[in-house]
């Protein structure tokens, strides 16, 4: 299975120009190597709405169901993206169950996206939302070196360890400092617009995020344990003005950082 | 009417009287099979949740931990328990108590019908739990829900054992892709030690280790803030 997918990434990584829009198409290998490791800023958004299928995700006392409720809300969210000017890619777009390396796939072959993957809790204070980043505890910044990892950010990516490979079990691994930037920039968005919300997102071993090999990040909402989903929908909408805000706010992070590598 | 009627008509009326009469028989019957029926699920948790008692017991006050009633997260609880000095069953005590004796049900992190089928620990400080398939089934779905079930395992082992430096979950005597559906079970989860009273060095291995889980010890993985596994 494993041989399969790196296989296949092998031809999605050959036939990557043709696959990317100018916007997104990497750094051409005339390129200087320094140039060629920065990040181009995304302009590609996967949005993963988890669960579908027969894994319905969380269910409420009231009926609300996880799967069918973060459809809605990426529905919502995907609206707010595209009129910032991203492409917007939904890993399903009705009742289908992708599983955890499909939904990598998707991502895993395109060369500047981030993904955001939304789920519903089963518990927490209703109206609230987390925002969620990988962590490998190795890689893992205490919060006193928030300055130090402010500097990392937009540093060019540590060389993969077999070039041209994605590790995908761990392929997560060389992202996990923008994917906490990235969560940071939507958890102080989403603070501002639910009351209650934390500060500063969670380090956590969400397993959808430990295979894409990008800027990656999981937002949950609580809870399904509201009287009526109708709570929840309208929190719609204040969530995908907040997640719209964070990636642009990533995006410009991301583009200046790239201008000002360029300019060296 | 002719005889043969007559005579149909009476055998008829004998069964059906004699059916009314069984049916509260009947229906006692059924209600006692239904209570007997016991699935292998709850025969598992039967017997693995029999109280653990060993020579070496003493009473100690110890460090439970359960959702909190006011916020999303854990807090403490000091509890007085019989424990053994063999970190494996005083981990397996712990866990019982974590499962059978949270405060309310709104603090509850793990199933009620979960039920710990093995507790192994290596000489390098790794413990491996294997839960019943409950664990998986009814711990409710959601990375904040899954994430405190995981969190209380490993600060309730870190509060009271000392020899535990990192956790692995299985789920029936396998490795789990995700606990229920979002939290990864593939690697290892830190444990933060805060009981000096063991080593890890003498910490014994009072079960075989499986071909999978032996592997090199933790290298000073800092503390965890969250469940967040280690590589596999």
């Amino acid at each position: 299975m494993r041989n399969t997918i790196i296989a296949a990434l092998l031809l999605i990584a050959g036939a990557q120009p043709l696959r990317t829009s100018p916007q997104t198409q990497p750094p051409s290998a005339q390129q200087a190597p320094a140039a060629a490791a920065i990040a181009p800023a995304p302009a590609i958004v996967v949005l993963d709405p988890a669960h579908g299928g027969s894994d319905t995700g969380a269910r409420g006392p009231s009926g609300v169901v996880e799967s069918e409720i973060v459809l809605d809300l990426a529905r919502v969210i995907r609206v707010a993206l595209e009129a910032q000017g991203f492409r917007v890619i939904l890993t399903r777009e009705g009742n289908q169950g992708p599983s955890f390396d499909d939904r990598s796939a998707m991502i895993n072959g395109l060369g500047s996206a981030v993904f955001i993957s939304v789920h519903v809790s089963s518990t927490g204070p209703v109206g609230t939302a987390r925002v969620y980043s990988y962590q490998f505890p190795a890689a893992a910044p205490p919060d006193a070196a928030l300055e130090t990892l402010q500097r990392r950010l937009f540093e060019p990516l540590p060389a993969p360890r077999h070039p041209g490979l994605i590790e995908w079990d761990r392929a997560q691994q060389r992202y996990v400092d923008r994917s906490r930037h990235l969560a940071e920039l939507a958890q102080i968005q989403i603070a501002q617009r639910f009351k209650g919300s934390p500060d500063s997102p969670i380090a956590a071993g969400v397993r959808q995020l430990r295979t894409i090999a990008a800027p990656a990040i999981a937002i949950e909402v609580s809870s399904v344990a509201v009287p009526d989903g109708q709570k929840l929908a309208q929190m719609g909408q204040p969530l995908a003005e907040a997640v719209a805000r964070a990636v642009v706010d990533y995006r410009s992070a991301s583009s200046s950082a790239a201008a000002l590598e360029g300019g060296r | 009417m002719e005889r043969h009627w007559k005579i149909a008509i009476v055998i008829l009326t004998v069964f059906v009287v004699f059916g009314v009469l069984s049916i509260p028989a009947l229906f006692r019957s059924v209600l006692g099979l239904r209570h007997a029926a016991v699935t292998a699920e709850q025969s598992r948790h039967l017997i693995s949740q029999q109280p653990i008692s060993t020579p070496t017991d003493t009473l100690v006050k110890a460090q439970l931990f359960w959702a909190s009633p006011t916020s999303p997260t854990l807090e403490p609880s000091e509890i007085a328990l019989p424990l053994s000095a063999d970190p494996v069953q005083r981990a397996k005590q712990l866990i019982a108590a974590l499962i059978a004796q949270a405060p309310t049900p709104e603090q509850r992190t793990l199933p009620a019908d979960a039920a710990l089928l093995q507790f192994y620990l290596l000489p390098d400080g790794t413990a491996v739990a294997d839960f019943s398939e409950t664990l998986g089934t009814e711990t409710p779905s959601g990375i904040l829900s899954e994430q405190l079930a995981v969190d209380s395992i490993s600060h309730t082992l870190g509060a009271s054992v000392g020899a535990v430096h990192r956790l692995k979950i299985l789920i029936h005597g396998q490795e789990s892709d995700t606990l229920a559906g979002h939290l990864d079970l593939t690697g290892f989860f830190p444990v933060e030690s805060t009981d000096a009273s063991v080593s890890p060095t003498n910490a014994p291995a009072s079960s075989p280790a499986t071909p999978e889980t032996a592997g090199p010890a933790s290298e000073a993985a800092p503390a965890p803030a969250a469940a967040k596994p280690s590589s596999p």
